[in-house]
């Protein structure tokens, strides 16, 4: 599932609007809203819902930790898979690599709000409702205006 | 409020302000539950092997086979802000170069609606276990344990573990014939 992120750099909550594939159905949909954190010391532990970046690409995936294998010193390497995809990641990953660790994390899911996101995807697939959306949004300034203009 | 375009604006606002309302209901009603139920969970059968690790990196490692039985009642934990259940069956044992592994077996989703009584026998696993090296021969300590994520209309994704916990262990010798 490719997601649209908005994770502001410094701030340790960000959040996810409009996921794009449905690699994680039946729990998310095109279109919600995902609330990540991402807190550094906060353990990656299976069944947890991550956000990665693969090095070298820029979209982000949310998908389920499968595996994990933890030194004693910390160091992590995992394995992720998506709800709705009957192989794990390791197709996605970059040539060769065959694990995911705690540098290639964004985030992780904490909370959820559905079809937030529904309006962004629609303004992006048809740019037509965005012309649409500021035009009414003008004649009601317009009437707005006109209505306090004649009060005076 | 004199034009069909204006009347539609403020309906449309109302509209959004109450759904608002319900969703953060919905959240705040549920954020501090307890989702946890009691788990039955027996292992039938075990076995080990040593290959190349074919699903990554092409190492000999150990592979387990367990098979496995599942009985939960879920009917506790949905509630109107549950959409779905993922559960899923971890095993989580240490070795001598890992402190820490955590494999997933198995996993299912359970939606609202579907039948909530779980009672599986002799499941095999769904994910094939292998260790990071030979971790698992002789290992005589690992905890099974079926945990879900609750997935809720709006609000927390909590991961809750069910009480509930199987300790098992792999035999000293690998297995050279094809069964299972």
């Amino acid at each position: 599932m490719y997601v649209f992120v908005h994770v502001p750099r410094q701030s340790r909550l960000g959040y996810i609007a409009t996921q794009e594939i449905g690699s994680m159905e039946p729990a998310f949909h095109r279109g919600d809203l995902l609330f990540l954190t991402n807190r550094v010391e906060d353990p990656i532990r299976v069944g947890e819902i991550v956000v990665f970046r693969i090095e070298g690409r820029e979209i982000p995936i949310v998908h389920r930790v499968l595996k994990i294998h933890e030194k004693e010193n910390g160091d992590i390497k995992f394995l992720t898979k998506g709800d709705n995809n009957s192989v794990d990641d390791r197709g996605l990953y970059k040539q060769g690599q065959h694990w995911l660790e705690k540098k290639d994390v964004v985030g992780r899911a904490r909370g959820f709000v559905p079809y937030i996101g529904i309006v962004t995807i629609l303004m992006n697939d048809y740019p037509k409702f965005k012309v649409c959306n500021v035009s009414c949004l003008n004649d009601e300034l317009f009437n707005a205006v006109r209505e306090h203009a004649s009060l005076l | 409020m004199n034009t069909v375009l204006s009347r539609a604006n403020s309906l449309f606002a109302f509209s959004l302000s109450v759904m608002a309302a319900l969703t953060f209901g919905c959240f705040i009603t549920t954020a501090f539950k307890d989702r946890s139920i009691p788990v039955d969970i027996h292992v039938s059968k075990v076995m080990i092997k040593n290959v190349d690790d074919f699903t990554g990196p092409r190492e000999r490692s150990d592979l387990g086979f367990v098979t496995f039985d599942i009985s939960a009642n879920l009917q506790p934990i949905f509630d109107w802000n549950v959409k779905e259940l993922f559960l899923y069956l971890t095993a989580e044992y240490s070795t001598k170069s890992n402190a820490l592994n955590q494999v997933v077996l198995w996993d299912k989703i359970v939606l609202r609606g579907d039948n909530t009584k779980l009672n599986l026998k002799d499941v095999k696993s769904k994910y094939y276990f292998f260790d990071d090296g030979n971790g698992l021969r002789a290992n005589k300590n690992i905890t099974l344990t079926l945990s879900w994520n609750v997935v809720p209309n709006a609000g927390i994704l909590p991961l809750v573990m069910g009480s509930g916990h199987k300790s098992m262990a792999f035999p000293e010798t690998y297995e050279t014939s094809k069964s299972y």
